[in-house]
């Protein structure tokens, strides 16, 4: 088991940058989850780890040990693929022990280490199926027996569940959760949805463009986005954005606002008129009769245990609110929302954090 | 049928259709079937079934032409050409498919090129070449150059497979620790089983059936392949009808044989040659 480091990773496709200079510390043991739109570069990324796609520039660090030019099969990684990518002429023993085999492992350690994952992964009544006579979620199983058997320094996930339907991808992220805590192992997770990010990572690496935009743990990227990329993509319902213009006294003022807004982070700020942006979480926002936003209700969403109302407020901005339970407001009621200042998030003209 | 109520106007055209298309096929092997049941000597004309069949016939037709040695030394061509091809297309194919960068996709259009070029077109330098390799009345002057023509479209076949396979699996092999060449005989050759069956089986007809080739560069017609052996014995019994007819359907005998044989294999072989073009 080891930690990995990336130093100044750069990857371009002839003259198309699409890496562009990843600085990364991942210790021993966390389970970190690169997330991102399509063509962020999260799943390059990884497999650059996985040695799978060459490094333009820069330097990967698996333990102390650079392996910029190792084999992939010698860099101590197994990966799960989204494909699954089993051989589908090989039982599932055969797949499992694969890679055991080409190490020329002795048949009964062999045979001891598939029976072994088979267990942790509940899949030994499937050991003599062929990869086709498979449920995807079965498929799934195997290919995860795959990369354990192996014993690797760092597992390599990309987009492992998105093949699978909703509720067995819920009970799939379980399963990895727990498989990661049995384990110990350093493990490595792309995917595009940020629920899998949220719950599975002590560290989630934000990517757009080829460019990290926050390292941190769910909690810290869910409280203190560090730019309006991250304010936009994690969390769900989206975060509200609002263009607002600051003043001087500390308040901000937007057609989209009632009355000024006084936001106590603007205190120590002298430079009226700055264009901001405000952010509000949509479970930030409550009915308030004095509150700040007031328009009238579009869209209702009642999901049981709360009720998605999309409002348009002055100014043709549309936001979203996640109110508790199950509020009685009708589709073009006019209603005012609030929120406590302190959940308010602000953000410069460039789209970083205030 | 017991569904008679399926059965439309168009279906019974479609029937009728395929029944016409089956007795036009078959007369002629049922025409030289009568033939060749003829008395010797008798010049039998059309489809008349004799009234004393002599199945004799095709017992002095397997002795006159020596089908025993026909056989063996169409089975060693066969052996020869087929087994290597197919290896040597399936590595290629594997190659061109997997291995090569966008800087060597041309390699590729030489094979294409390769299968624009009428196989008659060859045959005048290809005797030149085999008899200035000393190669003329043996049977690699069969082996050899058919080895070479049948890789255009034996490496086309073989890289239109491979090109199919996921390069997940691929990629999954490589982190599990395979090389490309344990990749290339564990994983990727087992998959293509369908494709080298389907492969196999159309090499082993068209060599079984070469004609022109064994014609022009050998001369003994023991050295040949059996329908190369057949303008031999078409030269020597022509005049005998029955004789002749008994010698070419037991030369047809063991194509039949395979295709009943592998007829799964053989339709699904050309309905692959089919959607890939």
């Amino acid at each position: 088991m080891a930690g990995l480091t990336l130093r100044s990773v750069h990857k371009a496709y002839g003259d198309v940058p699409v890496i562009k200079g990843v600085d990364l510390d991942i210790e021993h043991g966390q389970f970190v989850v690169f997330v991102g739109p399509s063509g962020c570069g999260k799943s390059t990324l990884l497999r650059m780890i996985a040695g799978l796609e060459d490094i333009t520039d820069g330097e990967i660090r698996i333990g102390d040990r650079v392996v910029n030019e190792v084999e992939p099969r010698d860099r101590g990684v197994a990966m799960v693929f989204q494909s699954y990518a089993l051989y589908p002429h090989m039982s599932v023993y055969d797949n499992v022990g694969f890679g055991l085999k080409l190490a020329g492992t002795r048949k009964e350690i062999r045979d001891a280490k598939i029976r072994a994952a088979a267990k942790v992964l509940q899949m030994e009544h499937l050991l003599d199926r062929k990869p086709g006579q498979l449920s995807g979620g079965q498929r799934q199983r195997v290919a995860i027996g795959r990369a354990i058997v192996r014993e690797p320094d760092v597992f390599l996930f990309d987009e492992p569940l998105s093949n699978l339907d909703a509720a067995l991808r819920g009970d799939m992220r379980m399963e990895l959760a727990r498989l990661h805590s049995d384990l110990d192992a350093t493990m490595i997770y792309v995917t595009h949805d940020q629920v899998e990010a949220m719950t599975l990572a002590d560290k989630i690496v934000v990517l757009d463009g080829g460019v990290v935009q926050q390292v941190g743990s769910p909690l810290e990227l869910y409280n203190k986005p560090a730019n309006l990329f991250v304010a936009g993509f994690i969390g769900s319902p989206k975060m509200n954005l609002i263009s607002v213009t600051s003043q001087a006294g500390g308040t901000v003022v937007s057609p989209a606002l009632a009355a000024p807004l006084p936001l106590p982070a603007l205190q120590h700020d002298l430079s009226a008129e700055a264009k901001l942006t405000l952010g509000i979480r949509p479970h930030d926002l409550a009915l308030a009769p004095d509150g700040p936003l007031k328009g009238q209700v579009r869209l209702i969403e009642r999901l049981g245990n709360e009720t998605i109302v999309r409002v348009m407020l002055p100014g043709n901005t549309e936001i979203t609110a996640a109110l508790p339970g199950q509020d009685r407001i009708e589709t073009g009621e006019t209603i005012t929302l609030g929120f406590k200042a302190e959940s308010a998030h602000l953000f410069c003209e460039d789209g970083a954090r205030f | 049928m017991t569904a008679t109520a399926t059965t439309t106007p168009n279906t019974l055209i479609a029937r009728s259709l395929i029944i016409l298309l089956m007795i036009v096929t078959l007369l002629p092997f049922l025409s030289m079937l009568s033939a060749a049941l003829a008395p010797q000597g008798t010049y039998p004309n059309g489809l008349q079934w004799p009234a004393d069949p002599q199945w004799g016939n095709f017992v002095r037709a397997f002795e006159v032409a020596k089908m025993d040695q026909l056989l063996l030394s169409s089975t060693l061509i066969v052996l020869g050409v087929v087994p290597i091809s197919v290896l040597i297309a399936t590595m290629a194919g594997y190659g061109l498919a997997k291995l090569t960068t966008n800087k060597y996709k041309w390699l590729y259009l030489v094979f294409v090129f390769g299968l624009t070029l009428p196989f008659e077109a060859v045959i005048t330098p290809l005797y030149y070449e085999v008899r200035a390799l000393g190669l003329l009345n043996t049977r690699f002057a069969i082996i050899l150059p058919l080895i070479g023509l049948y890789m255009p479209f034996s490496v086309y076949w073989m890289r239109a497979h491979f090109l199919n396979v996921p390069h997940d699996l691929t990629e999954a092999a490589q982190l599990d620790g395979a090389t490309r060449w344990k990749e290339f005989w564990l994983v990727q050759v087992p998959l293509a089983r369908p494709a080298i069956m389907s492969l196999t089986i159309l090499l082993f007809l068209w060599t079984w059936n070469q004609f022109l080739l064994p014609v022009v560069l050998v001369q003994d017609p023991m050295q040949r392949t059996m329908a190369g052996a057949l303008g031999a014995f078409q030269g020597q019994w022509g005049t005998d009808i029955p004789l002749l007819c008994a010698g070419s359907l037991l030369i047809l005998a063991p194509t039949v044989a395979l295709f009943l044989l592998f007829q799964r294999q053989f339709v699904a072989a050309l309905m692959q040659g089919a959607v890939k073009g």
